[in-house]
């Protein structure tokens, strides 16, 4: 039976996680907390504020448009951490709406819900909580909460509502011949979302700055981009919970000049983390991907004690960075953001390489943490980072990122055989959330790791000596 | 003799609907193809326009779960999860293919599942259509070129070109098949109901396996049957309106039927929502269909834009439930909603306020888990809820 060490009596249990990286100690204490202040000082001078859905290609427009922005989605996210979300669940569930819709989306509906019941923010809300919205701007990508979350919001908030319709072709689809319609009908989407905000905001969009922001917002990506890459370094530089504080500032406050000095910051600090062979932990026995979900918010030091255990997340399948567009000439500015979001939504299609996926006939793959992901760009993460072993997290409440957890770890049997631990609980809910059973399934599977190890040496030692009395012959 | 000859009207549909390959194993044998879908927002008429027969993917709530959860986690849609805990037990063994499309996440993300799951079936063709999700001029013109590519890839597969005159005169087909069924739904505004729930539910079932021209002559045989014969149930039981997920059973229309009352209108996607409009015929027959299957259906899974308040927008969103409840003279409504259905579990409160609040319906919200081991607590819920509906009709 697997150990599972007590807490120290009296103590309180920690939930958030602890970060490995200077800068991405500062992603939320410098640069994400300010977005909530700095909207809500924006909203009391009167400027318009947009409560925005991440990934609906909204952000460089409305930075160049000089709208402030919040993003509900992290907003729960905060809530949840800081063990705040669960009045807001509650209330709209009171409403009537399921206990299995999205977390996020009951968050947001429960702190509308609550705030109209008060006529003003609840006390206590963690960070201030969200300004009223002068507009809503959902999309359709990832999942289906992304509009329908705000259309049900406006039950509580008295904004306009704008849905981008954000495409990505099909896994099984023939990219040259449909490339050209998704791209048309992207940007005709991008140009009906200005015209939008023209009209609510009565402002004009200025391209010329428009162009300005782009080049912020790729630059960012770049830096984070490559970032990423130096993850690949033995001992690995920086964790997933560093990820999952550094991805906000690229998701949440694309275009702005501080985002761009962050990522500077942070791809400087990670090369010479790679310089030093400065890893997570001073002994780095498993490296391991975060392979299928998104985290649990409200209890993040989960992964710490992955790391307690001498295992540590060098890779995600979630809120990743996206290869940058190249600018090129880039002529007409919409376009070239409408080609960027087909291009970051086409390019973890890898095509088949290894034989064996090529062979099956299929263009093998399906979504994976929200995402259209071939089995080929998994197996090319999981070569490329050395990885030991894999964790899903299965959430009650968002189906987009769990549906495909299953599927992958069946195909990649067939190709790749590695320890794989299936995790439950939820991104906000933490109603159904046990530590110690989540504690009891680790121990076990980091047992496992250590047998396949075993098992590899030993099964290499034999081929080995094979080879040797081959060679004696 | 062929099944079709052994039985007429509603008991023919009810035989179809217990045993849905009935036909379909018939018509394959003789060399038609047999094509999978999911979803009424797949337009049948490329399929009749080529002489395939579509064949509608259901799942069934009495049989219990046991294969699919190797493959789709539990948190998913039920009624997606049932369909391929089917399909894994051979119910769709039938299939010489299958059409996803992006309807809703669900529905998308089955399509890789089902197609992984079934490659030792070696299946002769595979579509995805993919779907916008708003009504703007733009999405309907990318909608088109969807259909476009749909279209293409049928001609590849069987070889044979599909005119615009095939297109017409399959819509043309379809349409008359829609007509049909509306006059069908039409007998259900009596007091009592010429039809009953159950009936419709079987009677549109049936038409999920069969070729449109067989499925429109049973419904002209079961109009006659339906309209000759006596009065089966007493006047004045409530009047219940269905907004659901999916009626593909008729666990829950015999539960109102045993508590005295009648399911006489519904809302879901194999029931009225499939045919309540035609298709226009246009000049380029592409145009009509990228109209009618993006914008006519209304699906919560599609957003059109809003100017307004609130109250206004779900007065436009909701105001064709209205009209149904009125005109079939509606006491008090059912949700069905299929647990996982975020489409509609988002749109519930609102629904729910638009038929208590504007229209002083009563409103019974049911979270469907798509299994039949509840049934007895259904049942006690439905009882009390007809009591309700009752008490309400006697107020007014």
């Amino acid at each position: 039976m697997a150990n599972v060490p007590n807490e120290p009596k009296g103590s309180k249990p920690k939930t958030t996680a602890t970060k490995s990286t200077r800068t991405a100690n500062l992603a939320y204490s410098k640069y994400l907390k300010k977005m909530y202040t700095r909207a809500a000082e924006s909203a009391a001078r009167g400027n318009p504020v947009a409560w925005v859905m991440a990934g609906a290609m909204a952000d460089e427009i409305l930075v160049a448009m000089d709208i402030g922005r919040v993003y509900p989605e992290n907003f729960a996210g905060v809530c949840a951490a800081k063990k705040g979300a669960q009045p807001f669940l509650e209330a709209a569930e009171s409403d009537g709406f399921s206990n299995v819709i999205c977390g996020y989306a009951r968050t947001g509906i429960g702190y509308g819900r609550m705030k109209r019941q008060l006529g003003a923010i609840p006390p206590g809300t963690p960070d201030g909580g969200m300004p009223d919205p002068a507009m809503l701007v959902g999309r359709t990508t990832s999942c289906d909460i992304g509009y329908k979350w705000f259309q049900a919001q406006k039950r509580y908030e008295d904004a306009p509502l704008h849905v981008i319709d954000v495409v990505m072709p099909p896994l099984a689809s023939n990219l040259e011949e449909v490339l050209p319609s998704y791209i048309e009908f992207q940007t005709e989407e991008l140009r009906a979302f200005i015209a939008f905000v023209e009209k609510v905001t009565g402002r004009k969009m200025d391209y010329d700055r428009l162009n300005k922001v782009v080049d912020i917002a790729h630059e960012s990506i770049w830096h984070y981009y490559e970032t990423h890459k130096l993850r690949r370094a033995i001992p690995c530089p920086m964790p997933t919970q560093d990820h999952l504080a550094c991805f906000a500032p690229g998701f949440f406050m694309l275009g702005e000049p501080e985002t761009l000095e962050f990522y500077k910051d942070l791809h400087a600090e990670v090369q010479q983390r790679v310089d030093e062979k400065v890893g997570v932990i001073p002994n780095e026995e498993f490296r391991l991907l975060w392979a299928g979900g998104l985290p649990p918010w409200h209890n993040l030091g989960i992964f710490n004690y992955f790391e307690s255990l001498g295992a540590v997340f060098v890779a995600e399948t979630c809120y990743n960075i996206w290869d940058p567009y190249p600018p090129g000439t880039r002529g007409d500015v919409v376009e070239w953001i409408a080609r960027s979001s087909i291009h970051h939504r086409t390019e973890y299609l890898t095509p088949p390489r290894d034989p064996r996926v090529s062979a099956g006939g299929l263009k093998a793959g399906t979504f994976l943490s929200g995402r259209q992901v071939s089995v080929q760009w998994l197996l090319d993460k999981i070569n490329d980072y050395k990885v030991d072993g894999l964790v899903m997290h299965g959430t009650m409440s968002c189906r987009a990122c769990t549906i495909g957890q299953l599927y992958f770890k069946d195909t990649l049997k067939e190709y790749i055989d590695l320890p794989t631990l299936f995790i439950e609980s939820d991104i906000i809910d933490e109603r159904n959330f046990s530590e110690t059973n989540m504690k009891s399934q680790i121990d076990s599977f980091v047992e496992s790791l250590a047998n396949a190890r075993k098992r590899k040496q030993e099964s290499q030692a034999r081929e080995v000596g094979k080879s040797g009395q081959t060679s004696k012959a | 003799m062929s099944v079709k000859e052994m039985q007429k009207g509603l008991a023919y549909a009810s035989q179809i609907t217990s045993d849905r390959e009935l036909r379909a194993r018939e018509l394959k044998a003789s060399g038609t193809q047999i094509i999978g879908y999911f979803c009424c927002s797949v337009p049948l008429e490329f399929f009749t326009a080529v002489g395939i027969v579509p064949y509608r993917i259901l799942g069934n709530i009495h049989e219990p779960i046991s294969r699919a959860d190797a493959y789709l986690e539990t948190s998913m849609c039920a009624f997606v999860r049932s369909c391929l805990d089917l399909s894994l037990k051979g119910k769709y063994d039938l299939l010489d293919g299958m059409v996803g499309i992006h309807a809703c996440d669900s529905i998308q993300r089955v399509y890789d599942v089902w197609n992984y799951c079934h490659r030792s079936d070696n299946y002769k063709y595979t579509h995805f259509i993919d779907m916008p999700h708003v009504v703007r001029p733009a999405s309907i013109i990318f909608f088109k070129k969807q259909l476009g590519f749909f279209k293409k890839s049928l001609e590849v597969y069987t070889g044979k070109a599909i005119s615009d005159a095939d297109l017409v005169k399959a819509i043309q087909l379809h349409n008359e098949n829609r007509k049909l069924l509306r006059r069908l739904y039409d007998l259900r505004k009596n007091d009592p109901p010429l039809l009953s729930g159950s009936e419709a539910v079987e009677v549109t079932l049936a038409g999920m396996s069969l070729p449109v021209q067989e499925y429109n002559k049973l419904l002209e045989e079961v109009i006659a049957e339906v309209v000759g014969r006596k009065p089966q149930w007493p006047t004045g039981g409530s009047r219940i309106l269905v907004y659901g997920t999916l009626m593909d059973d008729t666990t829950l229309t015999e539960l109102v039927e045993s508590a005295g009352g009648h399911v006489v209108i519904d809302d879901s996607c194999t029931g009225s929502r499939t045919f309540w409009h035609d298709v226009q015929i246009t000049a380029d027959p592409l145009d009509g269909l990228a109209k009618h299957y993006l914008d006519d259906i209304p699906c919560p899974r599609t957003y059109r834009d809003f100017e307004g308040s609130h109250r206004d927008d779900i007065e436009a969103r909701f105001r064709y439930l209205g009209e149904l409840a009125k005109d079939f003279g509606v006491d008090g409504a059912i949700l069905s909603i299929v647990r996982f259905c975020d489409l509609k579990e988002c749109d519930a409160p609102d629904i729910r306020d638009y038929l208590q609040g504007k229209l002083g319906l009563p409103v019974l919200h049911l979270g469907d888990a798509y299994d039949s081991t509840a049934s007895g607590q259904l049942k006690t819920r439905v009882q009390a809820f007809l009591e309700m509906t009752e008490m309400s009709r006697g107020s007014n």
